[in-house]
């Protein structure tokens, strides 16, 4: 009896390694961002990708943050798929993000792997992404009323040292 | 017709002479003067409802009683602030441009025999009177708008900011225009 479960295991671990055997995958990612951070509180992400996997499997994609949360990727079309998060404008940064991407056994070690308080980064993904972002319009480096209170400070310092100036 | 003006000068009591003098220590000033003041004034404590309409939000014509009210009495304190720094700058820039008026009045005459001395000394009483006029009312323009709009963005910008653009706009004119009127009545430590 216990040699039939015994095998019976071997055979459902084996399976499971043979379907993350399949991970020669290749991704072809496209990225949206808030442009404009002036009247934002918080910047929009969107992340779009269309994977081909060899041999073709459907996937249950999870994808892990820059902040480290989990979140299920969404399945849009047949092999493409869109993940989208939200950062707050004080953490919020542009160039290359990595997102890292796990399908469901993956998503178990992951899980498991927190549960345990083990290294999340040492959970093999699927397959890692790079989204490139623009960084989000924030506003001038020097905002506007500040430079015209220089500018009229300087004017009125003048006037006043050139008024003392004549009065003395 | 210069009779007329000698008698006019004699019946005040004073010779040409000392009326300029006296004019160069008057608070009085001219009509054109006083328009000037009043024109410049006016548009100074104007330029800042646009600021308010357009940068803080108020609407126009809602808060345009609000704007008719406090601009007028900003740009009657501004016009007050314009003719005491007057005031105070005129005879100290009359008296550093003495020198040069003298100078320039002198060149301009030359050898011109007719002009008696009495005429010259009027003549240069007359300009360095006219010099002091023009540079100490200009002067007293510049000084009180850049200082009236240096106050208006330091209080609207900054200190009262989180403030409702309503009482915001009532305090910084008043603030600038009322402190510029005060302090020009102080009296000159030197």
């Amino acid at each position: 009896m216990f040699a039939q479960f015994f095998a019976i295991y071997l055979v459902a671990v084996l399976a499971c390694q043979a379907s993350r055997a399949y991970a020669s995958c290749e991704a072809t990612v496209k990225s949206f961002s808030s442009h404009d951070a002036t009247i934002l509180t918080q910047l929009g992400y969107i992340a779009e990708f269309s994977i081909e996997c060899n041999p073709k499997s459907e996937l249950s994609l999870f994808a892990e943050l820059p902040s480290g949360k989990v979140v299920p990727v969404a399945k849009i079309r047949d092999n493409k798929y869109q993940v989208s998060w939200v950062e707050e404008l004080s953490t919020a940064r542009g160039g290359n993000i990595e997102l890292r991407l796990f399908d469901e056994d993956g998503y178990t070690y992951l899980r498991k792997a927190i549960r345990n308080g083990d290294k999340v980064s040492s959970v093999k993904s699927l397959l890692d992404i790079t989204v490139s972002i623009k960084n989000a319009y924030k506003g001038p480096w020097v905002k506007a009323e500040l430079l015209a209170a220089f500018l009229v400070g300087g004017m009125a310092y003048f006037a006043v040292t050139n008024k003392s100036k004549v009065q003395a | 017709m210069g009779s007329g003006k000698q008698q006019k000068v004699q019946s005040s009591g004073f010779t040409k002479e000392e009326e300029l003098l006296l004019q160069d220590f008057s608070r009085n000033v001219s009509t054109k003067s006083s328009a000037l003041f009043y024109g410049n004034a006016f548009i100074v404590s104007a330029v800042p409802i646009w600021l308010f309409w357009r940068i803080h939000n108020m609407d126009l014509w809602p808060s345009s009683i609000l704007f008719v009210l406090v601009t007028a009495a900003s740009t009657y304190l501004m016009a007050t602030a314009y003719k005491n720094i007057k005031f105070q700058l005129k005879h100290k820039i009359a008296s550093r441009r003495e020198e040069a008026v003298t100078r320039e009045v002198n060149r301009q005459l030359g050898d011109d025999k007719k002009v008696t001395r009495k005429e010259k000394d009027e003549r240069i009483l007359w300009k360095k009177n006219e010099v002091a006029d023009y540079e100490a009312t200009t002067y007293s323009i510049f000084y009180n708008n850049a200082l009236f709009l240096a106050i208006i963005i330091f209080i609207s910008f900054f200190l009262l900011k989180n403030i409702s653009p309503f009482v915001n706009y009532i305090f910084s004119i008043g603030l600038a225009s009322g402190a510029l009127a005060l302090f020009s009545t102080s009296a000159q430590t030197n």
